[in-house]
């Protein structure tokens, strides 16, 4: 009963940030917050800029999107697949896609990618070619 | 060919054919894995090992310990966290997460080795830089919001 209550709660959450993320573009407004590592160290973050990016995923124009953080639009049917992986624990089914997709050597890959993008993306002469 | 793993429950052994795999004197008991499986499982649990292994012991100190197996719900691979790290990586710019995403791939690791008591480790403390971040980045977001309408 409590976990259904978890659940719910969280599934609410979700839709009332996506109902602010789409009606409102953080890019324009000043009450979203700010990258905290941003603000600290004047690098950009993993991060920056995923509340632009949900904002524009949200009103389906992914051409500006893939603009402000690459990475985000990536990532998200991966999170997604993830998701669904923890909520349905499949034990034989599909369980030879999940080793794959989440395994360790995946995550390892995972990780390389984020740090590279990370250290790339504060490098100006190479910015320009993560879109 | 499949490739079958035991463990003592301390280190895994493996990989194995089946029949090198029933040669090695393993008991209905003895917990095995193969790269199908999501949990390790006793071998009389596994169809094509069961029918290969001697019948159950009716009275036998085996017994019991097969009862302490299906108490335990066999061995499920703890949570790793991995989509709660990665999401706290992107969303709470902290290098919190990328702690998270190390520990879940500890957790897989040495879930698939066998070694069930350092993947529950590693799930507790996944659990707890995922968690340090969300926090973090849920309160600077609030001290954020609150600086605004100073």
């Amino acid at each position: 009963m409590r976990r259904y209550i978890k659940i719910a709660f969280v599934i609410l959450l979700l839709i009332g940030l996506a109902v602010i993320y789409q009606k409102f573009d953080p890019g324009q407004i000043r009450v979203f917050p700010t990258c905290p590592f941003k603000l600290l160290t004047g690098f950009k973050c993993i991060g920056c800029g995923s509340q632009r990016t949900i904002h524009y995923m949200l009103n389906l124009k992914f051409d500006l999107a893939i603009r402000e953080n690459v990475l985000i639009v990536v990532a998200t049917p991966y999170l997604v697949a993830s998701a669904f992986f923890d909520i349905i624990k499949s034990e034989q089914r599909l369980i030879r896609l999940r080793n794959i997709l989440f395994g360790e050597k995946a995550i390892w890959i995972i990780l390389a990618v984020m740090i590279t993008f990370w250290i790339l993306r504060n490098i100006t002469c190479f910015e320009q070619f993560l879109l | 060919m499949k490739k079958y793993y035991y463990t003592d429950r301390k280190e895994k052994f493996g990989p194995f054919t089946k029949e090198e795999l029933i040669e090695k004197n393993i008991s209905r008991g003895t917990l095995v894995w193969t790269s199908e499986l999501s949990v390790w499982k006793p071998a009389g649990n596994i169809p094509e090992l069961a029918e290969m292994l001697p019948p159950p012991i009716p009275e036998g100190s085996d017994f019991s310990n097969d009862a302490d197996i299906s108490r335990d719900k066999y061995y499920m691979q703890p949570h790793s966290w991995l989509t709660e790290s990665i999401l706290v990586t992107l969303f709470c710019c902290l290098p919190f997460g990328i702690a998270g995403i190390v520990n879940a791939a500890k957790v897989k690791s040495y879930f698939n080795a066998g070694q069930i008591e350092e993947a529950k480790h590693s799930s507790k403390q996944a659990k707890k830089w995922t968690a340090i971040g969300f926090w973090i980045g849920i309160v600077f977001s609030v001290l954020y919001l609150l600086t605004l309408t100073v």
